[in-house]
């Protein structure tokens, strides 16, 4: 019984801790694997912000040579990718990354990314909170973590 | 309150999302982009496979093609469409069989003949990746009304990127243009869009 009681007391503790250290959570961290030899690849998160308003400023992953901050804007009938400076996240939303929006490109991938593949990926916020996340490597064409079979128990709320 | 009406009405609210449903995606008879008209898109091409070899539209003659163009450094916009097009030849199985689909280069400085062919079989065993000389994509581009645009990447003077525009063209076996998809189209839509023209 008491040993109970000190597991319960150890869980609370554990829980509020948790939730203290950042409002700023991960719910998803997604990649596609390479596609035959391309060098670039991109990475998607879902971010929950239960804190002030605040924004990605820059990622880092040691996958590639170069990590940057990216959207895709469709002008008329043109897909047209540009670096952005920072993802907003505001206070309360889920910000939730996806193919043919924003997305974290990893430019010049040191290994192909395979199914399967886990790697952490490192998020800087404008109020100097930083995140690692575990992004899980999905199939070549993979649309997002429903794709995915979510060991950590992250993801499984779509 | 009267349970027969209440009834009533969530069975009429259900018909009438149903209805908004298969209107979005198309299931009530307007199929995607059909016209009627003829319209001068497509034509002949001189491309290079991933053996090195010269291909034109020629090698195609007795095929439907289901055309698009991206290029492999492309993360995330050319693998979504190459996606539907790898999933929407599954769904066709073997009704797909005369269906031959190509992805077209738009990087030709990049993407060698092994580099884009190896990334379109990546999405299908059937997708045949085709390069060229600046030149000879220009011309595919063209033909297709294309447009893309090399554009500098601000931060890392080595890097571009390439805007360009994404439909997914189906071209009859006589190289007639017949419809297309936009890369968000869904693998079901393709298939859905296609079948009609190859029974």
């Amino acid at each position: 019984m008491l040993r109970a009681v000190a597991v319960f007391a150890a869980l609370i503790g554990l829980f509020t801790s948790a939730a203290l250290a950042t409002d700023i959570e991960v719910t998803a961290a997604w990649a596609r694997a390479t596609a035959g030899a391309s060098q670039n690849g991109a990475a998607y998160v879902t971010v929950t912000n239960r804190g002030p308003d605040t924004a990605i400023v820059r990622a880092n992953a040691a996958v590639a040579d170069r990590v940057s901050l990216h959207t895709h804007q469709m002008d008329g009938d043109v897909m047209r990718m540009r670096p952005v400076e920072r993802i907003d996240l505001p206070s309360g939303a889920d910000v939730t990354m996806a193919p043919g929006g924003l997305h974290i490109m990893l430019i010049g991938l040191v290994e192909p990314l395979n199914e399967g593949d886990q790697f952490p990926l490192t998020l800087e916020l404008a109020d100097g909170q930083v995140i690692t996340s575990t992004v899980m490597v999905g199939s070549v064409g993979s649309m997002g973590p429903a794709d995915m079979d979510y060991h950590n128990g992250h993801g499984d709320h779509q | 309150m009267n349970r027969a009406l209440v009834w009533g009405v969530a069975a009429a609210a259900l018909v009438a999302l149903l209805l908004t449903v298969a209107g979005e995606r198309g299931m009530l008879g307007n199929a995607p982009d059909s016209p009627k008209q003829t319209v001068d898109i497509g034509g002949a091409f001189n491309l290079v496979d991933h053996r090195g070899e010269t291909v034109t539209e020629a090698d195609f003659a007795s095929s439907y093609l289901l055309v698009s163009f991206g290029f492999t450094s492309c993360p995330d916009i050319c693998p979504t469409a190459l996606q539907s097009i790898g999933q929407a030849m599954d769904l066709l199985g073997s009704e797909g069989a005369r269906l031959q689909p190509l992805f077209i280069t738009l990087d030709p400085e990049r993407d060698t003949p092994e580099i884009v062919g190896d990334y379109a079989k990546a999405f299908h065993p059937r997708l045949i990746g085709l390069t060229g000389s600046t030149t000879q994509i220009a011309g595919a581009a063209g033909a297709y009304r294309v447009y893309y645009a090399k554009v500098p990447t601000p931060d890392d003077e080595a890097e571009y990127t390439i805007d360009h525009s994404a439909f997914i063209y189906l071209m009859g076996p006589d190289g007639a243009y017949l419809a297309h998809f936009s890369h968000n189209s869904s693998p079901e839509d393709i298939a859905a869009g296609v079948r009609p023209y190859l029974s």
